[in-house]
């Protein structure tokens, strides 16, 4: 079984969602910036990119070598990533220290300024896959599922927890945060169903499975539906038809809690689809 | 092309598929079980009574615009100007496994005891020495053999463009096949 089945790339998996997590976090709580109830979510954005690096490490062979890994800033994608999510990251030690420490003034401010070095780094992230090597990567459909998790990750918890608070005028904001997120997470999962078998199709003899293509197909409809149902409508059915009323969708109720946890795992299924594809291709 | 840029030119009619060149490279390289850094395919099609099959010998190789150079972080992969040969330093190397998803060739491959990837470095300490690469010498049929790109490509029947292959436009391999009919890509 090829090393990609194997290892199945949970630390880039972990990475990549708690990166945009973060960054998705950081722009949700810069637009509720002088929301106090915000606090803890504003907070949690420095940690959340602290372990998605220290997660990242955990696919290097040699961890110890990691320092090495900007050696390339001129040509390599990779050595880019890393450069701008470091930047991104001290963005948001201080953006984190901000909410922390009540700095109500800077809060503003520096919440542009780390979102958008968080858009970097998941740009810059998208990258690393859409290469011309890579056919069933280079397309639309990654960077369009980053984006999608990004806002989807970071707006939920905003939302449930916005919605607890008196007053709250960004909540229209949020929830079309949220809901972006979800179709553009659902939509890019749709397109990469699409542009597999396209792919595959066209290329069927060097983007061949090394195990059963009726398997491979199983496990990847199986995570891709899930992901989609579970990150995509669920979150817009529950959101939109608000059928359990506003007070339940609060981020003090278990409702929002389980629905929480039901978008990560959605959001997870997508991003384990997504190295279940790159691991079903046949490299001669 | 790099002036002088070394290539293969496999005659893939004669090729029987013995994976004579996989066990030398294995043993010159001290490969571990599991790594092939040389691996020999074989293709079939076609439907009774017109069957076929074809095999194909591949390592590194050697592009002339390696993705794995360009996209290193660690710059652990350089290209020699001399002749073109893609070098990997496992000194250098961080063990990313960035390159094994930017060959289109599966050429780079993770060493998980060493933490870091190997690959056919064309036995750059016998070229330097004036002889040949192992599976160079260890086949039987002499099917494989090295030489100036210029000047394989000016061979009757070299082509890279070969069914089932990547497309060569994606990092220009030096490489060349004599192959069968059947091979060519349409």
């Amino acid at each position: 079984m090829p090393d990609q089945i194997k290892t199945r790339e949970w630390p880039l998996a972990i990475f990549t969602l708690a990166v945009q997590f973060a960054c998705g976090a950081a722009l949700a709580t810069t637009v509720c910036s002088t929301v106090a109830t915000m606090r803890p979510l504003g907070i949690a954005v420095f940690p959340a990119v602290a372990v998605g690096m220290l997660a990242s490490l955990l696919h290097l062979g040699r961890p110890l070598s990691a320092g090495r890994s900007l050696s390339n800033l001129r040509h390599s994608r990779l050595s880019r990533e890393v450069f701008v999510t470091s930047l991104f990251a001290a963005s948001a030690l201080v953006y984190s220290a901000a909410w922390f420490g009540g700095w109500v003034e800077w809060r503003f401010a520096l919440g542009i300024t780390t979102s958008a070095l968080g858009f970097a780094a998941v740009i810059a992230s998208a990258m690393i896959y859409t290469v011309r090597s890579q056919p069933v990567w280079n397309s639309g459909w990654v960077p369009g599922s980053f984006l999608g998790a990004t806002l989807l990750l970071g707006a939920s918890p905003a939302l449930f927890m916005g919605l607890g608070t008196q007053g709250l005028t960004q909540r229209r904001e949020l929830l079309g945060m949220v809901v972006t997120g979800s179709l553009l997470l659902s939509v890019s999962i749709v397109w990469m169903l699409i542009h597999v078998s396209r792919t595959c199709a066209e290329r069927a003899d060097s983007v061949t499975s090394e195990f059963s293509p009726y398997q491979f197909t199983a496990r990847l409809g199986i995570t891709a539906v899930s992901s989609i149902l579970l990150a995509g409508i669920l979150p817009i059915v529950f959101i939109c038809g608000n059928s359990l009323g506003a007070a339940s969708l609060s981020g003090t109720t278990p409702y929002s809690a389980v629905i929480l946890a039901v978008i990560v795992l959605g959001t997870a299924l997508g991003r384990m689809a997504m190295y279940e594809v790159q691991a079903g291709q046949q490299k001669f | 092309m790099i002036r002088g840029q070394i290539g293969f030119f496999i005659d893939a009619t004669k090729c029987i598929n013995c994976r004579t060149c996989e066990v030398a490279c294995k043993d010159f390289n001290d490969a571990p079980v599991g790594r092939r850094l040389r691996r020999v395919r074989s293709f079939e099609g076609g439907e009774f009574p017109s069957v076929f099959s074809y095999n194909i010998s591949m390592s590194c190789n050697h592009c002339e615009d390696p993705l794995c150079v360009r996209h290193c972080p660690a710059k652990a992969y350089t290209k020699r100007e001399s002749d073109g040969i893609v070098v990997h330093d496992p000194e250098r190397c961080i063990g990313c496994r960035y390159c094994t998803w930017l060959c289109p060739y599966g050429a780079p491959q993770f060493d998980a005891a060493e933490g870091r990837v190997r690959k056919c470095n064309l036995c750059v300490e016998e070229i330097d020495q004036g002889r040949n690469p192992a599976c160079v010498d260890s086949c039987p049929l002499r099917a494989i053999e090295i030489g100036p790109l210029e000047e394989i490509n000016k061979r009757p029947g070299a082509t890279i463009a070969i069914r089932a292959l990547p497309p060569s436009e994606l990092t220009r391999p030096s490489i060349r096949y004599k192959i069968r009919k059947e091979a060519e890509d349409a």
